[in-house]
């Protein structure tokens, strides 16, 4: 056996095992499987629903069985809505305090590292445990300010339930796609900030997304209003353990970027590799606005994921900072979409992506320049790399553009890690596995260096945890 | 409604109309008619034959214009080469009134260390509501060098359709120099299968949209055998209410080792009103590949205007300076003069006939 094969078993035993840990099932409730009106109106009824939403969910169940399955994309026939558990509540009630979370879901929590980053370095956290929140908290002087951070089935039927109602599901409607559809159906769970006019949260705030039943879906709704002037970073985390079923992942993220508004979404994705990650995520941004993503793709089984940026005020801005890793039995299909729909807007897509082990990466992009882009500009960069001859990796950008002012820029980059690069570094005394892993951990370090600096190393051990073994 | 023309190699959101050629570029019903098609002389070493190459990819068009034109050609040039032909053989087709239909099937198949040259000329008379579709198979053996040359210069009331499939052999070379300047709704599409050790494709195109011209290509480089290279270039203008969608595929399969592809798109938009497409895939089975793509949409460079108009040039004339330069890597590879002055007249007409939007 040659020394990296072991170091690889012990890697995939020990590493991920942070991620794998399994809870017993012990839910409070559960639906069945698959997807029928009485299963909406069932889950309607147990998260008590206003009226406006339970009718919500049925038009978005009708209009989930009238649409197709997407006409392109990675193969979705491992997917059986049939097979899939829609709404699992957990056995607790949300808290604000992680000393009333019961212990095996705190342990979790614990394990992956959430309270401990809320201590240190977050103005607040919200945990999602299978189709609930168990916690949310925002700190005090945060509060304060006006900034409000809760889970989103408080938010519909609190002080801010207009103001939700006025913008679910408005930039992603059900009739999008297949998944929003389902979405719509059967949403739990999820964030609702808002922050008001000129309040600038100088520490992010967290939601962390944990699947843990077998066969389940997670669908929760993110929503964020970031008002005049105000400033924002989100940062949302996601895990599961593996299962031999498949499990499915169709959340939702609605951004609202208010005039001279900034918001940073950062998003550190670990689903399991049993994971189908449909997940749909839309900014629309006003006037000097800017919207900044950030995003690493490493888990799943199969991703569909491609934040979308509607850039509807005047100067407003875009940057898409994102890196993909697919592996052994993954399919990933990444990117992001970009609708210059205003004068004098930027947008700035820069990705990379790997390829190992029989993974298949896809980078998938659209830029849009509507005819009232006058003076707008977007420059598109993707670099890919691939680590064996058994994987793929694909680029697939389009540019749709309908005014003649604008300055449009597309680059893009397909290669292997250069031979002598490694023949330096491993006469410099450098392994090939390490000197591999050094060259990779360069190529991902512009989107590393994009993140806050714990989910910088967490990104980090994750590429090496993925290199390791990967020469052979 | 859409074709199955032109398709994208990988599907991706349907809401893009990128997959595959609008209604507008969907075939036409043949009329059995005779077609006026005139062959030049033949180069010494080119011979005429009895059947065209066989077992060649479908186009870049794909099956539906493949099987039409293999059904319906009213015109067929079926050539072998043998050694290297010094003059090119050019083949001319034109529509007018009486033989508006021009549906041509060429084939060249380029023996071991051949050469040859083949230029595909279509016009029309004005005013003529004309079709045209072609499909052109090549055969390049080792060690061959084949340049197709296609000049798309039929009128305003006519349609077009394009279609070239290709396999390069060990150390072999395709050129394509396309010149889509012609045909309000103007459909292209070249597939080339680089199946030899250092075969090589090298593509340069040009097109001129304006009025309400539609033009829809699909290029698509295959690369299967180790050390091949593709380097697929065009560029391009869009004015009035034009329409243009280029799909542009660098394909490495598994075992197109060292493999380079590189392509790019240069796109000058002289219109509020025209609407640029740009679709360049890069699909990767290989690891050890080089893969490129650039693309750059935008207006005339402000900056290089003013500084030729203040050199004494009116901005017409910048204008036609700068276009030309932009066209100069395909025109130059026209190989006879009189064409490559007919195609620079037809953009400076095209230009001055689009003066108004510019201002």
């Amino acid at each position: 056996m040659r020394s990296f094969e072991t170091e690889k078993t012990q890697v995939e035993e020990f590493d991920r095992s942070i991620y794998d840990i399994k809870d017993a099932a012990n839910a409070s409730f559960e639906v069945n499987s698959g997807l029928t009106p009485a299963i909406v109106q069932k889950i309607s009824e147990e998260k008590h629903d206003p009226e406006w939403m339970r009718l919500f969910r049925l038009k978005a169940l009708q209009t989930y069985n009238e649409m197709p399955l997407p006409s392109w994309g990675p193969p979705l026939d491992g997917l059986d809505i049939e097979n899939i558990v829609t709404y699992v509540r957990p056995n607790t009630p949300m808290r604000g305090k992680w000393s009333d979370v019961p212990d095996d879901i705190k342990n979790t929590f614990e394990r992956l590292g959430i309270p401990k980053a809320e201590r240190l370095s977050l103005a607040g956290v919200g945990a999602q445990y299978d189709s609930e929140v168990v916690y949310h908290n925002v700190r005090a002087e945060v509060a304060a300010k006006g900034v409000v951070y809760t889970d989103i089935e408080s938010a519909l039927t609190g002080p801010y339930a207009e103001m939700v109602r006025k913008h679910f599901m408005k930039l992603v409607p059900p009739t999008d796609h297949k998944f929003a559809a389902l979405h719509g159906a059967v949403w739990s769970g999820g964030s609702f900030v808002y922050v008001p006019p000129g309040v600038s949260v100088e520490i992010p705030l967290q939601s962390y997304f944990r699947l843990n039943a077998p066969g389940a879906g997670q669908f929760e709704h993110t929503l964020i209003i970031v008002d005049k002037g105000a400033y924002l970073h989100f940062i949302e985390g996601c895990s599961a353990p593996k299962y031999n079923v498949a499990n499915l992942h169709a959340g939702c993220v609605e951004l609202f970027v208010g005039e001279g508004a900034r918001l940073r979404y950062s998003t550190i994705e670990n689903w399991s590799k049993n994971m189908y990650n449909l997940n749909t995520k839309r900014a629309r941004v006003e006037k000097d606005g800017i919207m900044e993503w950030v995003s690493g793709s490493f888990g799943s089984h199969t991703s569909c994921l491609y934040p979308m940026t509607i850039l509807k005020g005047e100067n407003s801005r875009m940057e898409f900072t994102g890196i993909t890793f697919a592996g052994n039995g993954q399919n990933l299909d990444t990117g992001a979409k970009v609708v210059h729909a205003a004068p004098h807007t930027t947008s700035h897509i820069s990705t990379k992506s790997i390829s190992r082990d029989g993974g298949i990466s896809t980078f998938r992009s659209a830029v849009v320049a509507a005819p009232e882009a006058v003076g707008s500009k977007s420059a598109v960069a993707c670099e890919s790399l691939m680590i064996d001859d058994r994987s793929r990796s694909d680029t697939i950008p389009v540019m749709d553009i309908r005014c003649d002012d604008v300055d449009v820029g597309h680059e893009a980059k397909i290669g292997r890690i250069s031979e002598q690069a490694i023949f330096y570094l491993m006469s410099r005394g450098l392994s090939e596995d390490d000197a591999r892993a050094l060259i990779v951990g360069g190529f991902a370090e512009p989107i590393a260096k994009e993140l806050p600096l714990e989910y910088a190393v967490e990104m980090n051990n994750l590429i090496h945890l993925e290199m390791k073994g990967s020469i052979g | 409604m859409n074709t199955a023309i032109n398709q994208l190699p990988v599907r991706t959101w349907n809401w893009l109309g990128v997959n595959n050629a609008g209604e507008n570029a969907a075939l036409f019903v043949p009329q059995n008619s005779k077609a006026s098609v005139v062959v030049g002389p033949l180069p010494a070493g080119v011979q005429q034959v009895q059947a065209p190459v066989q077992g060649l990819p479908q186009s870049g068009m794909g099956r539906e214009v493949d099987e039409f034109v293999l059904q319906h050609a009213n015109a067929t040039c079926f050539v072998a080469v043998e050694g290297k032909a010094e003059t090119p053989l050019l083949v001319e087709g034109f529509l007018d009134d009486a033989r508006p239909q021009l549906i041509a099937h060429n084939s060249i198949y380029a023996q071991k260390g051949s050469s040859v040259t083949l230029v595909e000329v279509s016009r029309s008379a004005p005013q003529t509501k004309g079709q045209f579709a072609s499909l052109t198979q090549v055969y390049a053996a080792r060690g061959a060098k084949v340049r197709l040359v296609q000049l798309v210069l039929t009128g305003d009331d006519c349609k077009s359709w394009n279609a070239v499939a290709t396999t390069v052999e060990e150390g072999a070379k395709f050129e394509l120099v396309r010149i889509l300047l012609g045909s309000t709704v103007a459909s292209a599409g070249a597939r080339v299968n680089l199946a030899g050790q250092h075969g090589e494709f090298w593509l340069d195109q040009i097109y001129f949209g304006d009025t309400a011209r539609s033009i829809d290509i699909n290029d698509v480089a295959e690369h299967r055998g180790e050390d091949t290279l593709s380097e697929m270039h065009t560029a391009g203008v869009l004015a009035g209410n034009s329409t243009k969608l280029l799909r542009g595929t660098i394909d490495f399969q598994r075992g197109a080792v060292h493999a380079v592809g590189h392509e790019s798109e240069t796109v000058l938009l002289l219109s509020k009103t025209a609407r640029n497409k740009t679709a360049p895939l890069i699909l990767c089975g290989e690891e050890q590949v080089e893969g490129q793509h650039a693309a750059t949409i935008g207006r005339l460079n402000q900056k290089q205007m003013y500084y030729l108009c203040s050199r004494g040039l009116t901005p017409a004339a910048a204008r036609r300076l700068m276009v030309e330069a932009q066209f100069a890597p395909a025109v130059d590879k026209i190989p006879q003069e009189e064409l490559q002055k007919e195609v620079l007249e037809l953009v400076a007409r095209r230009l001055d006939e689009n003066e108004e939007s510019f201002e």
